[in-house]
C-alpha cells in the first residue's frame, strides 16, 4: 500500500473534531512528509466524498497539517484544492459552522511563511470573495449588514501579527512599530468595550485598507534572498518556493541591519508616529478598560491624520490581479521555432474570429473556415485519415503512427489469438489517467496501481535486502543477532569494500538490525510488506508489525512508531473485522501427498499478513483428512478393558511412535466405516459388536503448521476373549505396525514407560491419557 | 452488389440509412468528405453496418464510390454543419485561452503526460475548456452532435483531449448499456456502426489509436431509462461529476479541453425526476449543476428552448449567470428509430463488449472466457429503489451533497429466483480497499453500515450469466478476460444478453 492509500484510510479515524484525532493525523503527515502530494490528495479526495458535517474537522486537519508543518511545505500541495474544499463547504453548512470557516480562512491569511497567505493569493481570494462579494479582502465595497464584532477582531489581529512578525526581521522598523502599538490598542479596547456598530464597521474598513496598505510592506524587503513569500510567485511557479526555514521565526533572525530600502525613510517617519505613540502610550494597559468606546471613532481620526491609515477608498490596481489571469501567448521552446510559428498562427487566427455564442451567429455561414483543419495538417496518413503538421514533431508522430499501422496489419495477418477486453480501472487509476494517443498502441492491458505498486514494493525490498554493514570486528559484536527476529546475520565477502560484510543488514545508532526487519517495524506498524526472506521455517509466523519486544533505538522514528501504535490502538479500539484470507499462493514442489502454500491474510486489524504452512493433497470430498481410533476392548472375563495402540516408525521423527490406529478417509467413505476399516486393517480387530460411542466434530491436528484435520472416532468391541491372541493385521504394503493392547487404567503409567524406553508418544495419545489420568487422580480439580 | 459513384457539391451530405443486415462500403474518390467530424481518407474503403444511419458531408465538394445496398440514400443541402463547425470554433476560442491560462500547462513532446504540479482549481473556468451539455427529444441528433463536436476537438492536431459524458444510459456509449460514463479523447472515432459510434475500450492487444483503447470511468444504473428510478439516476449523475472533477483537477490537458455531454431523451420530458408538479426539467436542472455546464445546446425544438430559458432562474445564481443557452438547428436527415431497432443497438453493444467487432478488420476480435462461480461466493445486489431519501428535501444547487444509494444483496434462496438471473448482464463493481476495518467505520459514522454504498464503488467491469445450475448452485458467466474476477460483487438490472 502507498503513502496515498494508508493516509486515506487513517483518515476514516477522524470522525469528530476531536484536537487528538487531528494531532494524530498531523502525526502521521510528517511521517509522510516524503510524499506530501499524495497526503494532499488523499484528503482532497477523502473531503470530496464527505458529508457536510464530517468536512469541518478535515478543514481543520488541513489547516493544522499546513501550519505546523510548514518546513515540509504542506500548504503547497494543498493549494490548488483549498479553494474548492472550503468554498463547497462553507456553501454546505449551517450558520455555525460557517463563521468558524469564516474565521479558518482569515488565519490563513498570514499563515503562510513571513506572513503571507498559507495557500497562496489566488486561493485566500477565491475564498474570501464568497465572504466578501468580488475583490474577496482587498474590496473596499462596504459589507451590507456589517462585520460581526469577531469578525473584526480576527482582521484586526491579523494585521496585528503580520506586523509583529515583520518587526522581529526588521526590530528597527519603527513605522510598524507604530502600527503594532496602534492595533494592539484597538484591539484592547475592542476585546473590553462593546463598540457600536457603525464604529465597528470603521474600524473594519480602516483594518481592512492597513491590512492592505501593508501587504507590499511585508513582501518588500525581500528578506534573506531566495525567500519569496509565495504571494505572487508561488502560484505560478512550476517548483515549489523554497523552504523557508522555520528558525526564523522562533529566533530573531540575525538583523539584516537597518532596512536600507529606500522606500522607508526612517527619520521622517519616526517624527511622524512620535507624537501619535505620546497620544496612546499614556494610558498603560490598565487604564484601557475606563476608555468610553466613543474614544475609538477618534483614535481611528487621529491613525488617520497621523498618515499612517489611509482613507478607505484605497483600490488596488491591476498590477494585484493573479498574473494568471491575463492571457499571455504560451510558448516553449522544446518544439522547434517553425512548429511554434504555425502553432501561434493557428491560436491566433482562431482567436481573432468574431464567433458569438447567441442563437443567430451560430447560424452565419463563414467562408473557408474549414481550412482550419486542413491548412495547418498538411500531412495525411495514407492509412487512415490522421492528419499530422509538416513539421518536425508532426513527421515524428507520423512516422510512430505508421509504425502502428504497420505492426497492427501483420498481427491481423498472423491472427490475433486471446487478445481480451481489459477490465476497466478505478477512479483512483482513472483520475491519474492522461489520454493520449502515442501511448494507446503500446498499451497492454490496464495496470493497475496494485500491480505497479506489488513490483516497487518487490523492488523496494530487494534494495533492502543488498544494503549491506561491515562485520563488526569484536568477536562478541559479531555473534551479535538481529534484535528483532533474533536471526543470524548472513556474512559474505565484498569484492568491493574488500572485507566481510552482512548483507540484508542496516546500522541504527549502535544497533545493527536486518534491513528488512528494520523495515518492517518502522514502516510495518502500519504498512506491512510481505517479508518474503529465503530459509524462513515452514510455518513460521513472519514478524511483522510486531512491536512488543525488542528495543528501538531512541530515534526520531520510534517517536513517529508511538504515535502509530497510538493511531493503531485507536482504530482496534474501535472495531475489529473478522481475519480472512485475501488470496493463496501455492509454492511449487514435486511432493505427491503434501503440498507447501503461504496464504496472504488479513488480520482483525485488517492489516496484511503472511502465513506458510503445508496440506494434504489427498483430502477428500468430505473435508476430513483422517480418522484416529480409540478402541476398547471390552473382555468377556473380569480383565479390566484396554485400549489399543499401535507403534509404528515414523520417518519425520526417526524413531517409533506410540499412536492410535488412525488412517486417511477416503473420498467418499463414511467417517464410522473408515474408523472400522482403519481398525480393521492395522490392529485386525473385527467383529460384529463394535459399537461407536463417540464421534467428534472435525478438529485440528496442528492447526500451526498446517490445515490438516481429523475426526476422533470411540469405539467399544464387546466379547472380547481374552485368552485369544490379538488377530493378523492386514497392512497395505510398507506398513510395519505392532500392535499393543494397554490396560485404560493405566495408560498414562504406561506411556510414561514408553517415552522412557525411547519412544516417542503421539501428542493426541498422550492427551487422552492425561485427561484419564486427572479425571482419575486429581478429582480436587474439578 | 451495385457499384456507384455520387458527386457531392459543397456544403452538401450525402445521407444514408442502412436497414438490418445491409452492408455498405465506401470509398472517397475525390475530394474530402468527413462523417460526424471525422475526415475520410481517401481510395480506403469504409464499411458501413449495422443499420447505420449518417451523413457524409462534403466542405469542398467531393466524389463518393458506394457499393451495396441501402434503404435510403439522397443528397441533401439543408445541413446544420456550417452551425456545428461554427460553436467548434467557439469551443475552440475557449480551449485556446484556457490553455493560455494555464502558465503551467507546457505540451512538451518528450513527457507529454507528465503532471504538473501546481496546477490551477477546477472550479476556475478561466482555465478550463466549455463544458457542453446537448438536449433534445428522441431521434434529434443529439450523440451526432456531441460526437460531431468530439472529433472536431480531438482533430485540431492541438492535442486536445476532451471528455465525453454520456448520460444516456440506453446507449452506452463505448461501454455496454446501462452505464453513465465518462471517456477521455484524444483522437477522432470514425464512425461505421451505431454500435461503437463512440469507439471501444482498450484491450490486451496494441490498438491503432485512442479511440480504440479508451478508458471510461462509469457507474452502474443498470437500466435504460433515467425515468425507471430517477433518484438513483440523479446520484449517479452527480457521482460522475464529481469523479470527473477529480481527474479535470489533475489533468490540465483535459480540463483546457472541455467536456461534452450527451444525455438522454428523457431529460426533455418535464416531469421525471420531481415529485414536485411545479419543479420542471429536474433531471436537466440536477445535470447542468453538477457538471458546472456552460453551455447548453438545445436542438430544434423552440417549446423546449423557451422552458430552457424559463428554467434559468430556478437555477443557481452561480450556474446561471455564466450558462449560454443556445438553440442548434435539428438535422433533415435525423431519423426516427423504434425500441426494437434500439434493443437490437443494445444487443450488439453488450456483445462487442466482449466479442469485438466482429466484422471491422481494425477492431481486435476477441476472445471471452466462460467460468463457473458458486452463486453464493458472487454477491449480486440491485440498488433498491425505496431507501433513496428524497433530493427534493435539499434546495436544488444549494448543496451537492452526495446521497447514498443503497445497495440490497440477493440471495437467490430458491432455485426459482436464481433462475431469472440467466442471460443477465452484470455490473463488476469494486469497493475501494473495502476491507479495511477504518474504511469500515468511515462509512459507519456517515450513515452507512451494513449495505455497500453505490456511488463509491469503482465499475470494474461486467459478466454475462450463460448457464445456471439451481442443483449445485453455480452459474457460468461468460468474463471480458481471463484470470480471477477483478471482484465478486455485482450489481443486476434489467439488461439480458444471449447468444443468438
Amino acid at each position: 500500500m502507498d503513502v496515498y492509500t494508508l493516509y486515506k484510510q487513517q483518515l476514516g479515524t477522524l470522525n469528530s473534531n476531536q484536537k487528538h484525532l487531528i494531532n494524530n493525523l498531523t502525526l502521521l503527515a510528517r511521517q509522510y512528509a516524503s510524499t506530501p502530494n499524495q497526503v494532499a490528495d488523499a484528503v482532497h479526495d477523502h473531503i470530496s466524498f464527505l458529508k457536510p458535517h464530517y468536512r469541518l474537522p478535515v478543514l481543520y486537519l488541513i489547516d493544522s497539517v499546513c501550519k505546523n508543518l510548514a518546513q515540509f511545505n504542506y500548504a503547497y500541495y494543498f493549494r490548488p484544492y483549498i479553494a474548492k474544499d472550503w468554498l463547497e463547504t462553507y456553501n454546505m453548512v449551517d450558520g455555525s459552522t460557517r463563521s468558524k470557516l469564516e474565521e479558518l480562512v482569515i488565519t490563513w491569511r498570514n499563515g503562510g511563511p513571513y506572513g503571507s497567505n498559507l495557500f497562496g493569493e489566488h486561493a485566500q481570494l477565491e475564498c474570501e470573495q464568497r465572504l466578501y462579494g468580488n475583490g474577496g479582502w482587498k474590496a473596499t465595497i462596504p459589507l451590507s449588514y456589517g462585520p460581526s464584532r469577531t469578525l473584526v477582531i480576527s482582521e484586526l489581529q491579523g494585521a496585528l501579527e503580520k506586523r509583529r512578525l515583520h518587526l522581529q526581521y526588521y526590530p528597527f522598523d519603527d513605522k510598524v512599530k507604530s502600527h503594532v502599538h496602534a492595533l494592539s490598542t484597538l484591539e484592547k479596547i475592542l476585546l473590553t468595550t462593546s463598540v457600536p456598530p457603525d464604529q465597528l464597521n470603521q474600524i473594519y474598513e480602516r483594518v481592512k485598507s492597513m491590512t492592505n496598505d501593508a501587504t507590499p510592506l511585508v513582501g518588500a524587503p525581500g528578506a534573506a534572498p531566495g525567500i519569496t513569500p509565495g504571494i505572487s510567485s508561488g502560484l505560478a511557479s512550476g517548483s515549489p518556493p523554497p523552504l523557508p526555514t522555520p528558525a526564523i521565526i522562533s529566533t530573531p533572525a540575525p538583523a539584516p541591519a537597518p532596512p536600507v530600502q529606500p522606500a522607508a525613510p526612517i527619520p521622517i517617519l519616526a517624527s511622524q508616529s512620535n507624537p501619535l505613540l505620546q497620544s496612546l502610550t499614556p494610558p498603560p494597559p490598565s487604564a484601557t478598560p475606563s476608555q468610553p468606546g466613543s474614544n475609538v471613532s477618534g483614535l481611528l481620526q487621529s491613525l488617520q491624520a497621523s498618515g499612517l491609515l489611509k482613507p478607505s477608498t484605497t483600490s488596488i490596481n491591476g498590477s494585484s490581479t493573479p498574473a494568471s489571469l491575463t492571457p499571455q501567448m504560451n510558448t516553449t521552446n522544446t518544439i522547434s521555432q517553425d512548429d511554434d510559428e504555425k502553432e501561434k498562427q493557428y491560436d491566433q487566427a482562431v482567436l481573432a474570429l468574431d464567433i458569438v455564442l447567441d442563437n443567430n451567429d451560430i447560424l452565419c455561414a463563414r467562408p473557408n473556415l474549414d481550412k482550419l483543419f486542413y491548412d495547418r495538417l498538411t500531412i495525411q496518413c495514407p492509412q487512415c485519415s490522421r492528419r499530422f503538421g509538416d513539421t518536425k514533431s508532426g513527421k515524428k508522430q507520423l512516422g510512430e503512427h505508421i509504425d502502428t499501422h504497420f505492426r497492427i496489419n501483420r498481427r491481423n495477418k498472423e491472427g490475433s489469438r486471446g487478445v481480451t477486453r481489459s477490465w476497466l480501472i478505478v477512479l483512483r487509476d482513472w483520475m491519474n489517467d492522461v489520454a493520449d494517443d502515442s501511448l494507446a498502441s503500446q498499451r497492454g492491458p490496464m495496470a493497475s496501481h496494485e500491480d505497479s505498486e506489488h513490483a516497487q514494493e518487490m523492488e523496494y525490498r530487494k534494495k533492502l535486502e543488498s544494503s549491506t554493514v561491515p562485520v563488526p570486528i569484536d568477536a562478541s559484536d559479531a555473534a551479535q543477532l538481529c534484535p528483532i527476529c533474533k536471526e543470524k546475520f548472513k556474512s559474505e565477502f565484498s569484492e568491493e569494500d574488500e572485507e566481510w560484510v552482512w548483507v540484508n543488514a542496516i546500522q541504527d545508532g549502535d544497533v545493527i538490525y536486518h534491513a528488512t526487519c528494520h523495515n518492517d517495524r518502522t514502516v510495518g506498524a502500519v504498512d506491512t510488506l510481505p517479508a518474503s526472506r529465503s530459509g524462513s521455517v515452514l510455518g513460521k509466523r513472519e514478524r511483522q508489525g510486531s512491536l512488543d519486544d525488542g528495543d528501538v533505538a531512541a530515534d526520531t522514528k520510534k517517536i513517529l512508531l508511538e504515535d502509530v501504535v497510538k493511531m493503531e490502538t485507536l482504530s482496534r479500539g474501535i472495531r475489529m473485522s473478522k481475519p480472512f484470507i485475501e488470496s493463496v499462493e501455492n509454492i511449487p514442489t514435486n511432493t505427491k501427498f503434501l503440498g507447501l502454500q503461504t496464504l496472504h491474510w488479513k488480520d482483525q486489524d485488517g492489516k496484511a499478513r503472511k502465513w506458510e504452512n503445508a496440506y494434504r493433497t489427498t483430502r477428500s470430498e468430505s473435508g476430513v483428512d483422517a480418522v484416529s481410533i480409540a478402541a476398547i476392548l471390552k473382555y468377556t472375563t473380569a480383565r479390566p478393558s484396554d485400549i489399543v495402540l499401535i507403534k509404528q516408525y515414523r520417518p519425520p521423527h526417526d524413531t517409533q511412535v506410540v499412536e492410535m490406529p488412525a488412517g486417511l478417509v477416503d473420498a467418499g467413505e463414511d467417517i464410522r466405516a473408515c474408523a472400522i476399516r482403519e481398525l480393521y486393517e492395522e490392529t485386525g480387530i473385527r467383529s460384529d459388536r463394535i459399537t461407536v460411542i463417540d464421534e467428534t466434530p472435525t478438529i485440528a491436528n496442528d492447526p500451526g503448521m498446517s490445515n490438516a484435520n481429523m475426526k476422533n472416532v470411540t469405539l467399544v468391541v464387546d466379547g472380547v476373549d481374552a485368552d485369544v491372541a490379538m488377530p493378523e493385521q492386514h497392512l497395505d504394503e510398507g506398513e510395519h505396525i505392532t500392535v499393543q493392547r494397554v490396560p485404560l487404567t493405566q495408560l498414562h503409567q504406561k506411556l510414561l514407560e514408553y517415552s522412557e524406553q525411547g519412544f516417542i508418544v503421539d501428542a493426541r495419545l498422550s492427551h487422552l491419557a492425561l485427561g484419564l489420568h486427572i479425571a482419575r487422580t486429581q478429582q480436587s480439580v474439578f | 452488389m451495385t457499384q456507384r459513384v455520387v458527386s457531392i457539391p459543397p456544403l452538401n451530405e450525402f445521407r444514408l440509412e442502412l436497414d438490418v443486415n445491409e452492408e455498405l462500403s465506401i470509398r472517397l474518390v475525390e475530394g474530402r468528405a468527413e462523417l460526424n467530424g471525422c475526415e475520410l481518407s481517401l481510395e480506403k474503403s469504409l464499411a458501413l453496418k449495422d443499420e447505420l444511419k449518417c451523413s457524409i458531408y462534403t466542405w469542398t465538394g467531393c466524389k463518393l464510390e458506394i457499393t451495396g445496398q441501402s434503404l435510403v440514400e439522397y443528397t441533401s443541402n439543408e445541413t446544420p454543419l456550417i452551425t456545428y463547425l461554427n460553436l467548434h470554433l467557439a469551443f475552440e476560442q475557449q480551449r485556446i485561452k484556457a490553455r493560455n491560462t494555464q502558465s503551467d500547462f507546457k505540451p512538451s513532446p518528450e513527457k507529454p503526460n507528465e503532471r504538473l504540479p501546481g496546477y490551477v482549481n477546477a472550479v476556475d473556468a478561466s482555465s478550463s475548456g466549455y463544458r457542453v451539455m446537448v438536449i433534445g427529444q428522441e431521434d434529434s441528433g443529439k450523440s451526432t452532435l456531441s460526437k460531431t463536436l468530439l472529433n472536431y476537438a480531438a482533430r485540431t492536431g492541438k492535442g486536445w483531449t476532451p471528455i465525453f459524458v454520456n448520460l444516456d444510459p440506453s446507449d452506452g456509449g463505448p461501454l455496454p448499456p446501462g452505464t453513465l460514463s465518462a471517456t477521455a479523447y484524444s483522437t477522432s472515432t470514425q464512425t461505421t456502426s451505431p454500435v461503437n459510434a463512440f469507439g471501444s475500450c482498450s484491450t490486451s492487444g496494441a490498438a491503432l489509436d485512442n479511440s480504440a483503447a479508451l478508458i471510461p470511468q462509469a457507474l452502474p444504473y443498470a437500466h435504460a431509462s433515467p425515468a425507471r428510478n430517477p433518484k438513483v439516476y440523479k446520484i449517479l449523475l452527480e457521482a460522475l461529476a464529481r469523479r470527473l472533477d477529480m481527474r479535470l483537477e489533475r489533468d490540465a490537458k483535459a480540463r483546457s479541453s472541455g467536456v461534452f455531454i450527451d444525455t438522454p431523451a428523457a431529460f426533455t420530458s418535464a416531469n421525471i425526476g420531481s415529485d414536485d408538479k411545479n419543479s420542471k426539467y429536474d433531471l436537466i436542472k440536477h445535470a447542468l449543476h453538477a457538471f458546472r455546464v456552460d453551455v447548453l445546446l438545445v436542438i430544434g425544438h423552440e417549446k423546449l428552448y423557451i422552458e430552457m430559458q424559463r428554467l434559468l432562474k430556478s437555477l443557481d445564481a452561480n450556474i446561471a449567470q455564466n450558462i449560454k443557452i443556445l438553440k442548434v438547428p435539428k438535422s433533415g436527415g435525423a431519423v426516427e428509430t423504434d425500441d426494437a431497432y434500439r434493443s437490437r443497438i443494445q444487443a450488439a453493444q453488450i456483445k462487442s463488449f466482449f466479442y469485438g467487432n466482429m466484422s471491422n478488420i481494425s477492431d481486435e476480435q476477441l476472445s471471452p472466457q466462460s467460468m463457473t462461480i458458486k452463486i453464493d461466493n458472487l454477491k449480486v445486489f440491485k440498488i433498491t429503489e425505496d431507501k433513496v431519501a428524497p433530493s427534493s428535501a435539499l434546495p436544488i444547487g444549494a448543496s451537492r451533497v452526495l446521497e447514498n444509494t443503497q445497495l440490497e444483496r440477493v440471495n437467490f434462496e430458491s432455485s426459482s429466483q436464481l433462475l431469472t438471473l440467466v442471460h443477465s448482464l452484470l455490473y463488476l463493481v469494486k469497493w475501494p480497499d473495502s476491507n479495511n476495518v477504518l474504511n469500515k467505520h468511515a462509512k459507519e459514522f456517515e450513515g452507512d453500515i451494513d449495505s455497500k454504498d453505490l456511488i463509491r464503488a469503482d465499475l470494474v467491469g461486467f459478466l454475462i450469466v450463460t448457464a445456471i445450475d439451481s442443483a449445485k448452485r453455480t452459474i457460468t458467466v461468460l468474463a471480458p478476460s481471463p484470470g480471477r474476477l477483478p471482484s465478486l460483487n455485482a450489481v443486476f438490472g434489467s439488461f439480458e444478453w444471449q447468444d443468438t
